[in-house]
């Protein structure tokens, strides 16, 4: 083990190091101005089974009570944020999934195949960026 | 360890490359449950990673640009060159520095491979479609492609110590 420990050590270190700067980083950008700030102009894009269910200016107060085949979920938006209060899935990943704010974010709930995203009115946000 | 000669390198690059290009193939078939632009499983560095630690950085870099051309011609498009050439070479350039000048192994080596080639990915979209967003995705980015690399790591580990008796007991394939 002593040995294992002196051997790996750099390599120790590079992954904490990586994993720190990730840690940081994710700190910093909870801090306000720390981050791309919330959007004013954002929509929320609520989608069920593939289909388009709705789309919502994040500004609204407004409570979204989808009901597919699926399943149930309903959604809040708030304070220019949007969460999933309820959902009759079995993991609750939508709602562990917290608030979302900033464009290009969003929630997924795989059971109920719904998806909640932020977008904006611009060329701005990625909608697939791979390679 | 003492550099081959060309002509007994050039079948490892040429097996290097087909093996990158499959993983390239494996890689564009499998769906990632979730959508953050940028974040790939990076299965082709695994070649590059084996390439820099059995035959040299040289060679390991013009096996990065080709990697990325012949994967962005065969499985995408020309934009997707730009962000695949951006991605392979911010990485492989820093394996290559962080395996000569720092006594790592491949999981850590695989794993800054990794997390600068979302970085470099990241960077040249950045520079194409305008800053913003970028930040937001920055710890997304390194977690992915830490953890990514550290997996591809461990087959590297294991694989060097097979490939390197290979290559002693007879130069060419």
């Amino acid at each position: 083990m002593k040995v294992f420990l002196k051997k790996a050590l750099p390599d120790l270190a590079v992954i904490l190091i990586l994993f720190g700067t990730a840690f940081l980083l994710y700190l910093w950008r909870g801090f306000p101005g720390g981050g791309s700030a919330a959007d004013p102009e954002a929509t929320v894009i609520v989608e069920s089974g593939g289909g388009l269910y709705g789309t919502y200016s994040i500004r609204d107060e407004e409570t979204i009570i989808v009901d597919s085949a699926y399943g149930h979920n309903t959604i809040r938006i708030e304070d220019g944020a949007v969460f999933v209060t309820d959902a009759d899935c079995r993991d609750h990943v939508c709602m562990r999934s917290g608030k979302i704010r900033r464009r290009g974010e969003s929630i997924i709930c795989l059971p109920n195949r719904l998806t909640v995203r932020i977008t904006g009115k611009g060329e701005d946000g990625y909608d697939a960026v791979a390679y | 360890m003492t550099r081959l000669p060309i002509k007994n390198r050039l079948p490892y690059l040429g097996v290097l490359l087909a093996f990158s290009l499959i993983l390239s193939y494996v890689e564009s078939m499998i769906p990632l449950p979730f959508a953050v632009p940028g974040v790939k499983i990076g299965l082709s560095n695994l070649p590059v990673l084996l390439c820099i630690l059995i035959i040299g950085p040289a060679d390991a870099l013009f096996l990065a640009v080709l990697k990325a051309l012949l994967s962005s011609l065969l499985f995408g498009n020309g934009t997707m060159l730009i962000y695949s050439l951006a991605g392979a070479l911010s990485s492989c350039l820093v394996m290559i520095l962080s395996s000569g000048c720092l006594k790592l192994h491949a999981p850590a080596i695989s794993a800054l491979g990794g997390v600068f080639h979302n970085l470099g990915q990241m960077t040249a979209a950045a520079l194409i479609m305008g800053l913003k967003g970028l930040f937001w995705y920055l710890p997304v980015l390194i977690l992915s492609g830490l953890i990514t690399g550290l997996l591809l790591g461990i087959p590297a580990e294991l694989l060097l110590p097979r490939i390197r008796k290979i290559i002693n007991k007879g130069e060419t394939i």
